[in-house]
């Protein structure tokens, strides 16, 4: 098991980078911590594959954001996901959302408090959405969702067809989801995503993993605004208060693609919503 | 699976970076560790396909203690993003965790990077002999359009005299690549016959890792180099047996 270094950063605030025992392997937990005591908790679910990387500057902004505000936050990298180990054919929604728990469980001895919230960027918002009941969380916001599941899994076989546009390569409609159905993998961009994942998103909504009537943020960027009003008529549904924000800019997911083709692309615009993002869930999850 | 690993906050110029330490479970030499240094992105040492990761945590199941770092403003290190030029490594986030590491008992370092990780290892060489090494995933060479970088070029014949170990590594026809075969014969050629100097090159795209398939076969191999390049058993077979050399 591995040990974690504790050290301030920057003035008044306080860092921590741990592996927490998970049943998958240890889970790598990044911890972010007020000065005094915290009037609440979030952990953040990030999404997966190159979009983690593309998010993560936005999620590190957030946290301190929160911190700022007097919040603990949490973020942590699936099993098998970046520093945490672990069998990447493991890696499913179920274990997900169960390696979520565990670093809510530890941000919670961290931070000595019951009152949390929720974010989730792309199929993270499927791990946030899930966690909520579990954890009894107060607010959930939920970044560049996917209504479904099996929606996300789709959109990577599309990504992985344009790269295939790229090198030349041409196949039939629906050729990489029928290879991930005969148990092969998909290999994107230098990622494997593995048969086990595929079929654990194949009947999951976010909505669906909600407990109920419970805030919700849904932050999307320009061009996906049939995703925000499908999840925003879903939710309303479940009697949940509902803030949509649509961005001005569009968020652009596997840049690695579009960086072949823009050396000079820019990150997502997610960080210039993080501090919104802080806000809304500071006045909702504040104990 | 190295499972010892120990999460670091350590000093370099004056910020607080992030680096994860991997001890070798078995080790086979005291003294060395080796440094792995990413590409210089905002995810810091999980971009790339936590391939970097990877190639730490096979470093150190081979016997070799290693240290992967965030650079300055990236991951889980603090502060602005930096802004990356060419020529202009970051040999503090560099020294930093070569400090560290001598505070632990260290004392000779192979660095391992990609390509501007790559590119900082290389002009990390001169003026600091305690570098016994450096791998060179996809490393930038050229300084500008159309000629070899100087500190490049450098820091390449400081290498080769001093008897550093080098291993350049690249995917055919990789933009990186490209840059290294145009530099050759603007000086880089004679540079190259240095003993201590391997080059290789892979069938297949190298930089940023996007290929699935290759990632293995490269971490292989640089464990394998050094093996040699640590051991000093340079009559070892080559490194690469399937794989076409320049």
């Amino acid at each position: 098991m591995g040990r974690g270094g504790l050290a301030p950063v920057a003035f008044g605030r306080r860092r921590l980078a741990e592996w927490v025992a998970a049943p998958g392997g240890p889970v790598m937990c990044y911890t972010h911590l007020p000065a005094g005591p915290a009037r609440g908790a979030v952990v953040v679910c990030s999404p997966l594959f190159l979009e983690a990387s593309e998010n993560a500057r936005a999620e590190l902004v957030l946290a301190e954001a929160l911190v700022d505000l007097g919040f603990a936050a949490q973020r942590f990298d699936y099993r098998s996901c970046g520093n945490s180990f672990g069998d990447p054919q493991e890696l499913t929604l179920e274990t997900a959302t169960l390696d979520c728990l565990l670093a809510a469980a530890r941000l919670r001895e961290h931070a000595g408090t019951d009152a949390l919230g929720l974010v989730g960027t792309r199929w993270g918002a499927l791990v946030a959405a899930g966690a909520c009941g579990p954890l009894g969380a107060r607010a959930v916001a939920l970044w560049e969702a996917k209504p479904h599941a099996q929606a996300y899994v789709d959109e990577l076989a599309r990504t992985q067809a344009f790269y295939d546009l790229w090198r030349d390569e041409r196949h039939p409609a629906g050729y990489h989801q029928q290879r991930l159905a005969a148990g092969h993998p998909l290999k994107l961009l230098g990622w494997r995503i593995y048969p086990a994942f595929a079929a654990s998103c194949s009947d999951e909504y976010v909505a669906g993993r909600l407990p109920g009537a419970i805030p919700t943020r849904l932050v999307h960027g320009r061009g996906r605004e049939a995703d925000s009003e499908r999840l925003t008529a879903e939710l309303a549904t479940l009697g949940c208060p509902v803030t949509a924000c649509v961005l001005d800019e569009r968020v652009l997911w596997w840049a690695g693609v579009n960086r072949l083709l823009h050396p000079d692309h820019a990150p997502p615009p997610l960080e210039a919503e993080a501090g919104a993002t802080a806000r809304w869930l500071a006045e909702r999850v504040a104990q | 699976m190295s499972v010892a690993e120990r999460a670091v906050f350590f000093p370099a110029a004056g910020e607080t970076l992030f680096g994860v330490f991997a001890p070798a479970e078995r080790p086979r030499t005291a003294d060395l560790a080796v440094v792995v240094l990413p590409e210089a992105i905002p995810a810091g040492m999980r971009g790339e396909n936590a391939v970097m990761v990877h190639l730490a945590r096979a470093v150190a199941d081979a016997g070799y203690a290693s240290f992967r770092l965030d650079y300055h403003g990236t991951g889980e290190s603090p502060g602005p993003l930096p802004v990356v030029l060419r020529d202009h490594p970051f040999l503090d986030d560099v020294d930093g965790a070569i400090e560290w590491l001598r505070a632990q008992g260290y004392r000779r370092f192979v660095l391992a990077g990609s390509c501007f990780g790559a590119h900082t290892a290389l002009l990390a060489v001169p003026g600091r002999p305690h570098v016994h090494g450096v791998a060179l995933l996809s490393c930038l060479i050229a300084g500008g359009h159309d000629r070899a970088s100087q500190p490049v070029l450098a820091s390449v014949a400081e290498a080769g005299e001093r008897g550093v170990e080098v291993l350049f590594c690249f995917g055919r026809g990789d933009p990186n690549h490209v840059e290294f075969e145009a530099a050759r014969p603007l000086g880089l050629d004679p540079l190259l016959a240095a003993p201590t100097i391997d080059v290789e090159v892979l069938d297949g795209p190298l930089h940023s890792f996007v290929d699935a398939d290759l990632q293995p076969r490269v971490i292989d191999m640089v464990v394998r180099w050094l093996a040699r390049a640590v051991d000093g058993r340079r009559t070892l077979a080559p490194v690469t047996e399937s794989w076409t050399s320049s």
